[in-house]
């Protein structure tokens, strides 16, 4: 994802511990060589998937009686609940950010 | 609609919606062994969580990825061994057999699961329409 | 589940009745007249209990008969009841009726708890709505 403006990715916000860093990464991913957005995007949809995939496991788990730690389960899906939430927000301000882009007149 | 199976069928939702019926229904068994506990001659009756647990395991080692889990039926789950009255037989006089400490604690053990169960499925509904609304939360 | 309530209900009325019988019980348990005023003792009524038949399960009062114990008969020949100088007394013993008391209302507080499960139950479900 290119960054024509060179107004940089910081433009999104902070939405967690660890995107600002990877957001600053981007915005000099085209020129260093680093991972891409895209690649982050991705790497955050992976791991929400994975954490979902986690918390499905544990939810089934305490339904059959194999695991008996209720609030493990419950951390897991707040876990699952809060990275997908932080997906969602990310994904909305890029919405944001893009809809913005094109409605400027260059 | 395609879609709208792989949204319900996978993971744990029907594991949820299933374990949520079995509540219910256990729930209402309780219910009758505690009106019932002075009534002559009547047995108990349960629906037992660890025959319900049993099939639930089995009905997921048997699913595919992309098929629904199958459906478990509550009413062929085997008569409850355990629960039954210690005096019930030769000192209680009138032949029913509950035990009301255990029908207590059977009833308050069904409750949190189902309580849990709510709250997950809650959640999980929540997610999916979350992410039908472009949401990060569900409104 | 609302018709788990049904039966819990049905279990909170059965020993209700079966409360009110045992104050009866209580109040006439000195009772040596009948009430045309003739003396003949009250007798001790209990209640029996059936499943519930037709509208669903549960339980319900299948009969209130009397006890069919003998009243206590006692030497008291100056007692205005007497008849050939013993009066007879109701076959109620008080002890007894009181325990029966507690037992019933143990049985009508773990009812009330069964109904208050339910509810905390369907609650949960409810919130499923969000």
């Amino acid at each position: 994802m290119v960054d024509p403006a060179g107004m940089g990715i910081s433009g999104v916000g902070p939405v967690g511990p660890s995107l600002p860093a990877q957001a600053g990464k981007g915005a000099r991913a085209g020129e260093a060589g680093g991972p891409s957005f895209r690649e982050i995007l991705l790497d955050s949809i992976r791991e929400v998937n994975h954490l979902q995939k986690e918390a499905d496991t544990a939810i089934q788990g305490l339904a059959a009686g194999t695991v008996d730690d209720v609030a493990g389960v419950f951390t897991a899906v707040e876990k699952a609940g809060l990275a997908f939430r932080t997906l969602m927000e990310v994904r909305n301000k890029l919405v944001d950010a893009y809809q913005e882009l094109m409605r400027m007149r260059v | 609609m395609e879609i709208l199976r792989g949204m319900f069928e996978v993971g744990a939702l029907p594991v949820v919606e299933r374990t949520l019926s079995f509540t219910e229904a256990r729930h209402a068994a309780l219910a009758e062994n505690v009106a019932n506990a002075e009534t002559p001659g009547y047995l108990r009756r349960d629906l037992p969580l660890d025959a319900f647990r049993a099939r639930l395991i089995e009905a997921m080692e048997r699913r595919r990825p992309g098929e629904p889990l199958v459906p478990i039926d509550i009413r062929k789950l085997p008569a409850p061994t355990w629960g039954r009255s210690p005096d019930s037989g030769n000192l209680r006089h009138d032949g029913a057999d509950v035990s009301m400490e255990a029908e207590q604690a059977a009833l308050a053990e069904n409750a949190l699961l189902h309580n849990a169960m709510a709250a997950l499925a809650r959640r999980l509904y929540g997610t999916i329409r979350a992410a039908i609304q472009g949401r990060s939360e569900a409104s | 589940m609302l018709a788990s309530l049904d039966i819990s209900a049905s279990g909170l009325a059965a020993q209700r009745t079966r409360m009110d019988v045992i104050a009866q019980n209580i109040a006439n348990a000195h009772t040596t007249r009948d009430a045309e005023g003739r003396p003949f003792p009250y007798r001790r009524q209990e209640v029996l209990f059936a499943p519930s038949s037709g509208s669903g399960p549960g339980v319900s009062v299948a009969e209130i008969r009397p006890d069919a114990t003998p009243p206590r008969r006692v030497w008291d020949p100056g007692h205005p009841d007497a008849i050939d100088g013993y009066v007879a007394y109701p076959n109620v013993n008080v002890i007894q009726e009181m325990v029966d008391m507690t037992l019933a209302s143990r049985s009508y507080e773990a009812n009330v708890t069964a109904i208050e499960t339910a509810k905390s139950m369907y609650g949960a479900a409810l919130r499923i709505l969000g």
